[in-house]
């Protein structure tokens, strides 16, 4: 670099107090205000903080420490997000010219139209309660993640819809409908109906990732998005295998930052839920003078007594039994269909190449007995 | 392509997403639905009016995105922040920084909480999308901090300034107020009389201000961020409307958040008044005629008349606002200047043509009022510091120090006996807040009390650690370190010559 006058140097080279690598970095950390909220809720947990660590029973020692492996702020987040935009829109465009519906099979496409648009139900759950995440998760890093997978989530419900649409012309909308009516009442999708229920009234928002991105998500959307293309292939079907190498992207990208959280989560031998506070500088905090007077005290909650990796190896034998049932229950619509595919196959594929060996890199060690 | 309509197609792509849960309760998924006492009949027939779908949003946004970040590192690279007309408006961006940016963040938060709990789809569609613009708005400002940060004081411990200090109390009440109340009331609070009534007057004046001093990335900022406003002003009519509509037991219920709401807005603006009339060298518009355009003509003299055929009067105390649009930001900037020496951000002395300006906008007031105020600092800058801790108010907090706009000689302040405690509040509009719901506005955090009990430490030093600056940062910006800094450095740059043609 050229000689600069001292006069133009910058009085600091880090705008913040605390480092920041990057630009994500800059626009992430430090975002949430942890102490001093004004008020308590009027009508839920009406003794929790508004940013307050007992939402989860898990605890760290930071929780601005969590970084995205990939970095997303909201302008890479929109740019790579319009880039995956333009290409689901060209596959619908480049489908429609060549008329690659046409060259179809029947049996595929009867199958495929009763198999997409139920889930998209399942994606938009997926998306509504990780608003509740992103309401009551600490720190921006984990919410932030959270905002846009969210998102992610709505998009590709739309984006199953768009290809119905695509695919029926004017029926489209019966063609939705019907769907929606599958997904409420097909005894086949009433197993994975009724998880993404009870995903719907889980409080804990890290339990909620658990729930989605560990346990049910990686079975499901290997069967959505990876290992039917192949199938859809055989049938005549481009346009399905495309559109799913373009969520895969989202799938990995929700799958590895979820899994980086729950490694350090795991790794954290944090004890006390109050232990973050002294690495945000406030070490010698002394607790705030309306604890007791006007606030209950926050203190007075007992601590949990497990470890995190504890308290991990419960969700996931809580929520992964029943997710591998419940994708597992999908059979049905294949076998309806003549579609030579085993679910429970593919579930076990994933399970010993994907599950298992990121749980045991957080060291948590668990067999479905079958 | 199948042949259905614009409108048909983006509602097979938004809408029946949601069923009726068959193995959990509904209120187990909507715990707070009907908290608030508000009753919902058939909201599906509401449309979200702007019909955005994934795929629109990413688009546009990343447009919008690589526009205006071609403009910041334009900005950046050419030394921008030395070419506007006078540092002192970086006093004022500093202030909007570390009031408003953690604002928008906390809108981020509170609108996935909106969506989350309303069960309406079009509703949450478009709640959703803005709970990523408010993101975008925290990361777009922060940007614009992050490098003026490297050469300017006050904002390198921003997180705490915004957690400890006693000034950004009032921003951060006024969020923390709505992420506490039920989803509806946020709904009100944020969309309609944040967004709705206010939000042209928060990004518009300082946006043109912005622009008239040259500060031409935090003009983009501006500009860029009121295009997304746009989007949330048409969700917060629709809300209204929706809520007035689907059952008249709303409308008493609606009407009082609009009180409470407009009031609670009006009282954050307050130092925006001082941003649009003092802060600029170069003004583009003045509070009183800003607040005349935006408020006055277009919400209580346009909107209001056309709610009342719903049974909806203009907000409660709206007169008062009106009333005190001449006093606004001088007894605004008065309060600033009184505790300048405790602020991240500086007052300043006013110089012949500031003096000249207010005058002239301000026939009625200024001279008579709040000009020989700010002459006592002619000779010491700090003559009018103010010795201890302002007595605030308990609903807005700041302190109280308003005049009453009927007697401008006197103090405003109004106090409630309640639970054997004096509450003071700095208006008649703030204290009515109060009365509505006393058990909620008991529990505000007020920064004085926290010193008094030890919080900040023993010395004047940890205080100040605590609020994440130090004494050299704070006080008047004509004789500040900033401003002799940056004369340095236009010093340096040749931007201090001025050209003669002959």
């Amino acid at each position: 670099m050229a000689f600069q006058p001292k006069t133009l140097e910058p009085v600091r080279q880090q705008p913040w107090d605390w480092p920041t690598k990057n630009e994500y970095e800059e626009v992430t950390v430090r975002e949430q205000p942890y102490l001093h909220g004004h008020y308590r809720h009027k009508y839920y947990k009406t003794d929790y903080d508004i940013y307050d660590p007992r939402y989860t029973r898990i605890r760290v020692k930071d929780w601005d420490a969590f970084r995205d492996p990939k970095r997303l702020w909201y302008e890479t987040y929109t740019m790579s997000r319009k880039r995956m935009a333009e290409e689901v829109e060209g596959i619908f465009d480049r489908a429609h010219k060549l008329g690659l519906y046409g060259r179809v099979a029947e049996v595929w496409k009867n199958f495929s139209m009763d198999f997409y648009t139920p889930l998209r139900h399942y994606e938009y759950a997926g998306a509504v309660q990780l608003q509740h995440v992103v309401r009551y998760a600490m720190g921006c890093p984990i919410e932030q993640a959270a905002t846009y997978t969210a998102f992610d989530k709505q998009g590709r419900a739309q984006w199953l819809s768009t290809w119905a649409l695509e695919v029926v012309g004017d029926e489209g909308l019966a063609v939705l409908q019907r769907g929606k009516d599958l997904w409420v009442n097909d005894g086949a999708y009433a197993k994975l109906r009724r998880y993404m229920e009870h995903v719907l009234t889980t409080e804990d928002w890290a339990e909620v990732l658990v729930a989605l991105h560990v346990a049910i998500e990686p079975l499901i959307d290997r069967v959505l998005y990876e290992e039917l293309n192949q199938v859809a292939l055989g049938y005549g079907d481009v346009v399905i295998p495309e559109m799913a190498l373009i969520c895969a992207e989202q799938v990995a990208w929700q799958e590895q930052w979820t899994e980086a959280l729950f490694k350090m989560v795991a790794g954290d031998p944090t004890l006390s839920r109050w232990e973050y506070l002294k690495a945000l500088g406030y070490e010698r905090w002394p607790g705030d003078y309306r604890w007791g007077k006007t606030l209950t005290d926050p203190r007075t909650t007992p601590e949990e007594e497990k470890t995190n990796r504890e308290i991990l190896e419960e969700w996931v034998h809580r929520w992964l039994p029943p997710a591998v049932e419940a994708v597992v229950s999908l059979q049905p619509v294949f076998d309806r269909h003549g579609i030579a595919f085993s679910v429970e196959q593919s579930v076990e594929r994933t399970l010993q190449r994907v599950v298992y060996p990121r749980l045991q890199g957080m060291g948590i060690l668990f067999q479905l007995t079958s | 392509m199948a042949k259905l309509t614009a409108g048909t197609r983006y509602k097979a792509l938004t809408r029946d997403l949601m069923w009726d849960p068959k193995d959990v309760d509904f209120k187990k998924i909507y715990p707070l639905v009907e908290a608030e006492g508000i009753r919902i009949k058939d909201p599906k027939r509401w449309e979200d009016p702007f019909r955005m779908t994934f795929n629109q949003y990413v688009k546009i946004q990343a447009e919008k995105e690589h526009l205006h970040h071609a403009i910041r590192s334009a900005f950046e690279a050419n030394h921008g922040h030395a070419r506007i007309v006078d540092s002192r408006w970086f006093e004022g961006v500093k202030a909007f920084a570390v009031a408003i940016q953690p604002a928008e963040y906390s809108a981020h938060r509170l609108m996935a909480y909106i969506g989350r709990n309303i069960p309406i789809e079009a509703i949450r569609f478009a709640t959703f999308n803005q709970a990523l613009d408010e993101l975008r708005h925290a990361q777009i400002e922060i940007k614009h901090y992050a490098h003026m940060s490297k050469y300017y004081d006050g904002l390198h411990a921003y997180a705490k300034t915004n957690e400890n200090l006693w000034f950004n109390t009032v921003p951060k009440s006024f969020f923390d107020d709505a992420l506490t109340a039920g989803p509806f009331e946020a709904l009100i609070a944020i969309s309609f009389s944040f967004e709705y009534v206010f939000t042209n007057i928060l990004f518009l004046p300082f946006a043109a201000s912005a622009a008239a001093v040259g500060d031409e990335h935090f003009a983009s900022v501006g500009k860029s961020v009121q295009s997304d406003e746009a989007r949330h002003m048409a969700l917060g009519m629709a809300a209204l409307k929706m809520l007035l509509e689907e059952d008249d037991r709303n409308i008493p219920i609606v009407q009082r958040w609009l009180d409470k709401w407009y009031w609670r807005c009006y009282r954050i603006f307050s130092v925006i008044a001082t941003l649009v009339d003092y802060y600029p060298r170069v003004r583009a518009i003045s509070w009183k005629r800003a607040f005349e355009m935006y408020v006055e003509d277009q919400v209580l003299n346009g909107l209001f008349k056309d709610l009342f055929k719903y049974g909806i009067r203009p907000p409660r105390n709206f007169e008062d606002t009106i009333k005190e649009k001449e006093h606004y930001s001088h007894a605004t900037m008065r309060i600033l200047d009184h505790y300048k020496h405790a602020n991240y951000f500086r007052g300043f002395r006013l110089q012949p043509d500031d003096y000249e300006w207010l005058s002239r906008e301000y026939p009625n007031t200024f001279e008579r009022y709040y000009a020989p105020f700010f002459r006592k600092m002619d000779d010491h800058v700090m003559a009018v510091a103010a010795p201890g801790l302002p007595a605030v108010c308990a609903v807005c907090q700041i302190p109280c120090e308003f005049p009453n706009p009927d007697r401008p000689e006197q103090m405003w302040t109004q106090y409630v006996e309640y639970n054997g405690k004096t509450h003071m509040f700095c208006s008649p509009g703030c204290r009515d807040i109060f009365l509505e719901e006393p058990e909620k506005y008991i529990q505000w955090w007020w920064p004085a009390e926290s010193y008094l009990s030890g919080e900040f430490g023993p010395t004047l030093e940890d205080m100040f650690e605590y609020f994440g600056f130090t004494p050299e940062e704070a006080n008047e910006h004509y004789s500040s370190r900033d401003y002799h800094r940056w004369i340095r450095y236009r010093e340096e740059l040749g931007l201090d010559k001025t050209f003669q043609v002959v």
